[in-house]
């Protein structure tokens, strides 16, 4: 049995095993996209690469037979670089959206197409939860938010936008005032306590995402109720008062105390919360004017949406809630969210943050002649519907309102691997460019998947996949070169191809080529509803 | 019409099983009953055999052989091979779009009559550029005589009698007539010049023997005629036009008996009155191999591949026996043991002619070593390469020497199968190879007990159906096996696990070609021959702006120099050498100061190219380096298999940036854009066509990148990028108004007697305006 070295450990493999296998028994992880474990290896994607370190050549580690005597690097400079420059021509022919220009746009980052499938099928209490994952006040937000979501939904190139906040509303107020408000899963409690100075949206947010994480919360603020700025939307009318009270209380029921008329000066927050405290978030207006250099030096002077500061075995965390003259409410909100994360990341993991985007591929506004093809999956025969008078949809209205939704976002943007490594290697998705672009195409001719040519990577997975399950029909490469993409053999048409295979094919696609139309696997299958959305 | 189907498809798997690995023989055949694949016959073959519908339009979309919609009744094949394409390829090809008046995406004309195809190479570079309509080959077409050529073919018809037979008995035959009945030299109308042969000795019954020779490697001269007679010394003619036919023959041989002999004499001279000839076309026509150019373009060549050549009728074993053949054979199985052999090779230092040049011996030891009972002899004859025509030659005219190497590496390595992989584009020489099989299956070389030693081999033949790729040997398996052609990785080799997962020999037909003669001569007097780390000749496909173009075989360590100038005769119209393109997509263009560059695989490689396949096109000063870049890169990225990131996407790339540089949309970045993405690519590609598609780009960066900053300014020095270029006509014009009348799109006005002007709103460079004017007033400026 042939022993190599990899990253100076000598390695045993096994005879004929590849390099990556190798790898991988000894701990040692290889990045790679189009590699299945029992399938033959692509050599397709090129994120295997690693480097034999005497000669500088570079391996297809995926494919390569490990040999006597291998001396391997499988991370350098110059593979890193090539890592980002397969990725960077992988992203020259991948079109499409990972998340949805609505999500993009939203400050919260809620998942608006997800949220909208979701009450068109009429899965209101998974809705809510989904909504729940980015807003902790969304019936709130339903009424307030100025919804940047709909200025950037593609529909309104077509017609009108998805009234996206109205759905929002709908969503939250039918739980809010339902039968059983949802509550998610609290994790067990940590022995940890935070100081949330400030109860306004902000505030109650961080409050709401700690909670459930398992902190102890305590909000203070200087005035007598919860709900800072938000009560002046009750003063102004455009916030039911109802909705307000509701929400808040709905947070507090689950576990944070309120205390009000605290006096929120510097030493106060020194002398009296740090002891007390593991953590002092602190979630008030800019105005408060207090100077947090009083506390000492910021601990992570690169990040600029954060200060933390450290008194004692308490740290204090300042959110820089850079918000200027015009303050969203839904900014507030996503502000205490990320505030959460941030914290809770420190507190389990002991890392500062970062300022890292997550990657996103972006397509580019659609044209008039792709419009059809956005519309495949969805209703298109109505203009945004207008609510009954009191402002509400109804439940039929909304599932309408929800069934206009284009889908732009992809199925899988949250287990696609080409993201996934564009996330760590930050490729520039627009270094190459293909002039003209092509237009998006969707296949939507089969009720459990969707497939989208132009976000495959070519690497044949799927094809494998359809023939270790014997199926049939199959898939297979049509054309060659740089024209090659997957196809149905002999002009067959995706139905043809067995439930079963398609599932299988979804999960194994590394990117959103092939993905399932719905997440939710045991809800049985409307072909029917599937083939003519927005059709009853 | 679905039971015509049926019939046909049913017979076809009764005659080649239902194997899947008969999927593209299968393919083929059914393209041969109906010109393309319909979606009926392709679905009956999955009904009634293994083939999977995935397996069938996986391979029937990946082979550029295959055509998914009906052909016209006459196919047109312009040639765009890299001698065709320096010599105008392009503006034939879009003559012909012209002419057919075919619309964007459309290939058949609106009657269905042709159908306009690209391929790749023709292996005709000397008479570039070449169009071949069904079977009739064009040679030097011009973009405006399209007419001409298409009433041409359209006259032919059926007068074509190909099944003349010599009249006289053979042991009547009185010396010898040889015609050269190479693919350049039926393209050039060596059959048109036999039937004139055969029609002046019927009228004059003479009784030479007519031979048909193979390639003689002039092929500069086609069509060739040699006359050979008792105690005389053979007497060539070159470039012979059927109208001389008739003299130079009667110059040789005379008629017998006083009647024929008036009857000649008198219809020589009715031809001579009406010909207004005043000399003599046979004094015109006459070569001299004694003559200085033709000792030049002979003399430094150096004979091992091509030995006997234009003298061996190809299929004839007995001269082939006559000439030493198969004596290597019978030493093998009759005196050497496999090791033996081994070591013979091993020590005359042979290495792959195909491209890499890795050592012969290495591959045959593995091979032998393996402990199995299937093994397989490959012969790799998928040439691929736009500008060489080596293989299709050494297979054409010495189709036993390929046989002779492949038995012997057969019987070396233990292998009982062998393979002869051919490309489908390359008809004659499928013909030549299966009747040679058949000849030596006849005459006890090849079947179950060669030489009654026990030793037995199967030989066929696989058609390859059109992709370059599969010239990499891991590729080329994948085909023969019923897949799309696409490399695997090595390790395994396929010494160790090939064809059907078991050990294969898989050689260059060149390299198989080699093998005969070392065996007979000795390893030593290969080595002899050559440097010291590249023995023995290697056979190049000579074309481009040379004078004397052809098949030439050489001495390793030959300089570029020696075979531009010596063998070449030089530049065309004494124009300035500029630079050889050499090894094709996957090799380099070397400047003309760096002609003293020796020809090996060291140097060759030290300079930024490589030895590749054999192609050797010459350049001039009219040929833009940017513009042979970009038409290399446009073949590999057209070729590619799809199957890795950077060859697939990273060359479709790099050709963008050729493009917009050759359009004028160039950025001073883009060189730098260039290198590092060359780069990449050959680091990060799976198998040898990615790694050595950029060479041909980062060469010319390399030597030219001036040229590069020039176009990114705007010009092209070379005066050959169209978008970089304008037509204009100066005060010489003398208004005979024939550059008007040529013009496709009416860009001139005929003005009698007056200068002309071009409107450069509707001039699309055709350059038919430049060719026709008698006056050479038609300026190109940049």
């Amino acid at each position: 049995m042939p022993v190599l070295t990899i990253n100076n450990i000598s390695v045993e493999a096994r005879n004929g095993e590849s390099i990556l296998l190798a790898a991988e028994r000894a701990g040692i992880h290889i990045p790679r996209m189009c590699w299945l474990k029992d399938f033959e290896p692509s050599a397709s994607c090129m994120m295997c690469v690693v480097q034999e370190r005497k000669t500088g050549k570079v391996l297809i580690s995926c494919s390569v037979q490990a040999e006597e005597g291998m001396d391997i690097v499988t991370e350098s400079a110059e593979i890193e670089d090539l890592r980002k420059t397969a990725l960077e021509l992988l992203l020259s022919e991948h079109y499409g959206d990972c998340e949805a220009p609505c999500q993009r746009a939203c400050p919260a980052g809620m998942d608006i197409p997800e949220v909208n499938r979701l009450i068109r099928d009429g899965e209101l209490n998974r809705a809510i939860q989904v909504v729940k994952k980015n807003i902790a006040l969304p019936a709130i937000l339903g009424h307030i938010c100025p919804a940047p979501c709909e200025k950037a939904c593609r529909r309104k190139d077509i017609d009108q936008p998805v009234s996206i906040c109205l759905l929002k509303r709908f969503v939250a107020e039918n739980d809010l005032f339902g039968r059983e408000t949802y509550k998610a899963e609290m994790l067990p409690a940590r022995e940890k306590t935070v100081a949330i100075i400030g109860a306004g949206a902000t505030g109650l947010s961080a409050a709401y995402y700690l909670n459930l994480a398992g902190y102890g919360c305590h909000l203070y603020d200087s005035a007598g109720q919860p709900g800072g700025t938000l009560r002046a939307a009750v003063t102004e009318g455009t916030l039911p008062e109802k909705v307000l009270e509701a929400e808040i209380e709905h947070i507090l029921s689950q576990g944070p105390v309120f205390h009000p008329h605290y006096r929120i000066e510097a030493t106060e927050i020194k002398e009296q919360l740090a002891p007390k405290f593991d953590y002092i978030l602190y979630a008030g207006a800019e105005e408060t004017g207090i100077d947090f250099t009083f506390f000492g030096t910021d601990l992570c002077p690169e990040f600029k949406e954060l200060d933390i500061y450290s008194i004692r075995n308490c740290r204090i965390f300042v959110p820089l809630n850079k918000q200027g003259k015009n303050k969203l409410a839904v900014r507030s909100v996503a502000l205490g969210k990320k505030a959460a994360d941030w914290l809770i990341d420190y507190d389990q993991q002991q890392v500062l943050p970062l300022s890292k985007k997550s990657f996103n591929s972006v397509y580019r506004p659609i044209a008039v002649e792709e419009q059809a093809e956005f519309l495949k999956e969805a209703d298109n025969h109505n203009n945004s519907i207008n609510p009954a008078d009191n402002n509400t949809y109804s439940e039929q209205q909304a599932r309408q309102e929800a069934a206009r939704c284009l889908h732009c976002d992809c199925r899988k943007k949250d287990n696609c691997l080409l993201r996934e490594h564009s996330n760590h290697y930050q490729p520039n998705a627009r270094r190459y460019r293909l002039d003209p672009a092509p237009f998006v195409e969707k296949n939507t001719s089969h009720p459990l998947v969707i497939f989208e040519t132009l976000k495959c990577i070519k690497c044949g997975l799927c094809l494998q996949t359809a023939q270790k399950e014997g199926d049939k029909t199959g898939l297979c490469f049509e054309g060659r070169g740089f024209n090659v993409r997957v196809a149905v053999p002999l002009q067959r048409n995706l139905e043809s191809i067995q439930d079963s295979t398609l599932i299988k094919c979804a999960r194994n696609c590394p990117t959103g080529a092939i993905a399932l139309r719905s997440s939710n696997l045991e809800r049985p299958v409307n072909r029917e509803l599937f083939l003519n959305p927005g059709k009853k | 019409m679905d039971t015509d189907y049926r019939h046909i498809v049913e017979q076809l798997v009764a005659e080649k099983g239902t194997e899947k690995n008969q999927l593209i023989p299968f393919l083929q055949a059914i393209q041969n009953q109906f010109n393309y694949l319909p979606a009926q016959a392709l679905e009956l073959l999955c009904e009634l055999t293994e083939i999977t519908p995935a397996q069938l339009s996986g391979v029937a979309g990946f082979y550029t052989q295959f055509r998914h919609r009906p052909a016209g009744k006459h196919r047109i094949k312009v040639c765009i091979g890299t001698a065709c394409h320096v010599k105008g390829a392009m503006q034939v090809y879009d003559a012909f779009r012209r002419h057919l008046k075919l619309s964007a995406g459309a290939d058949t004309d609106a009657e269905g009559l042709f159908t306009l195809e690209q391929v790749a190479c023709l292996g005709c570079c000397t008479i570039a550029p070449v169009v071949q309509v069904d079977e009739v080959t064009y040679g030097r077409v011009s973009q405006n005589e399209i007419a001409h050529l298409i009433n041409d073919f359209l006259g032919k018809g059926s007068t074509e009698d190909k099944k003349e037979t010599n009249l006289v008995r053979s042991d009547q035959y009185k010396g010898e007539i040889r015609l050269g009945l190479g693919s350049c030299c039926v393209a050039s109308g060596s059959s048109e010049i036999r039937q004139t042969v055969l029609q002046t000795l019927r009228t004059n019954q003479l009784n030479p023997k007519i031979k048909q020779v193979g390639c003689v490697g002039m092929c500069h001269q086609v069509p060739l005629l040699e006359i050979v007679q008792e105690n005389r010394p053979p007497v060539m003619y070159s470039k012979v036009k059927p109208a001389d036919v008739q003299e130079i023959v009667l110059r040789h041989f005379r008629p017998p008996g006083l009647l024929p002999k008036l009857k000649s004499s008198f219809l020589q001279n009715i031809d001579r009155l009406y010909s207004g000839r005043e000399h003599s076309a046979a004094d015109e026509r006459h070569l001299d191999t004694r003559e200085k150019p033709v000792r030049d373009f002979l003399d430094k060549q150096l004979h091992i591949v091509t030995e006997l050549k234009g003298i061996l009728n190809p299929l004839d074993i007995e001269e082939y026996e006559a000439g030493g053949g198969f004596a290597a054979l019978k030493k093998c199985i009759r005196q050497l043991s496999p090791d033996e052999i081994i070591a013979q090779i091993k020590e005359s230092c042979l290495r792959g002619r195909g491209g890499a040049g890795f050592p012969s011996w290495i591959k045959w030891e593995l091979v032998k070593k393996e402990q199995q009972a299937v093994k397989y002899v490959i012969c790799n004859g998928d040439e691929g390469d736009p500008g060489a025509f080596m293989d299709r030659m050494l297979l054409e005219s010495f189709p036993f020497r390929i046989i002779e190497g492949l038995l012997i590496a057969a019987y070396a390595t233990g292998a009982g199968k062998a393979i002869l992989y051919i490309r489908a584009e390359y008809p004659l020489a499928v013909k030549r190879i299966q009747e040679a099989i058949e000849a030596c299956r006849k005459r006890g070389y090849i079947g179950s007990d060669i030489l009654k030693s026990g030793f037995g081999i199967e030989m066929e033949i696989f058609q390859g159906a059109g992709a370059f790729v599969c010239g990499e040997e891991t590729a080329l398996i994948a085909s023969i096996e019923g897949e799309r052609g696409m490399p695997r990785t090595r390790p395994p080799y396929p010494a160790k696990k090939g064809l059907f997962g078991k050990p294969s020999l898989v050689h260059n037909a060149e390299t198989l070609a080699n093998i005969p003669w070392i065996i007979r001569k000795g390893a030593d007097q290969f080595k002899a021959i050559g440097t010291e780390d590249s023995c023995g000749t290697k056979v190049f496909a000579l074309a481009g702006k040379v004078k004397r173009g052809g098949l030439i075989e050489v001495p390793m360590g030959i300089t570029i120099n020696e075979i531009v100038n010596d063998i070449g005769g030089g530049i065309i119209d004494d124009n300035t050498f500029k630079a050889v393109q050499i090894g094709g997509p996957s090799g380099g263009c070397i400047p003309a100061r760096l002609g003293h560059t020796q020809v090996d695989f060291k140097h060759l490689e030290e300079v930024g190219a490589m030895m590749g396949s054999g192609g050797l096109v010459v350049l001039d000063q009219n040929d833009c380096a940017v513009d042979i870049a970009r038409y290399f890169l446009s073949f590999t990225q057209d070729q590619s298999c799809g199957k890795c990131v950077f060859c697939r996407t990273g060359t479709k790339h790099m050709l963008n940036i050729l493009n917009r540089i050759c359009e004028g949309k160039g950025k001073a970045e883009d060189i730098d854009e260039l290198e590092e993405l060359a780069r990449k690519i050959k680091q990060g590609s799976l198998c040898g066509l990615g790694k050595t598609a950029p060479n041909p780009v980062l060469t010319s960066i390399k030597y030219f990148r001036d040229e590069y900053l020039a176009h990114i300014e705007g010009r092209c020095p070379a005066k050959k990028c169209a978008a970089l270029i304008q037509y204009s006509i100066d005060e010489s014009c003398i208004g005979c108004t024939l550059c008007a009348q040529d013009c496709p799109t009416a860009a001139i006005e005929q003005r009698p007697h007056q200068q002309h002007y071009i409107d450069q709103e509707k001039c699309i460079k055709c350059d038919v305006c430049r060719m026709v004017c008698p006056s050479d007033s038609v300026r190109v400026i940049s």
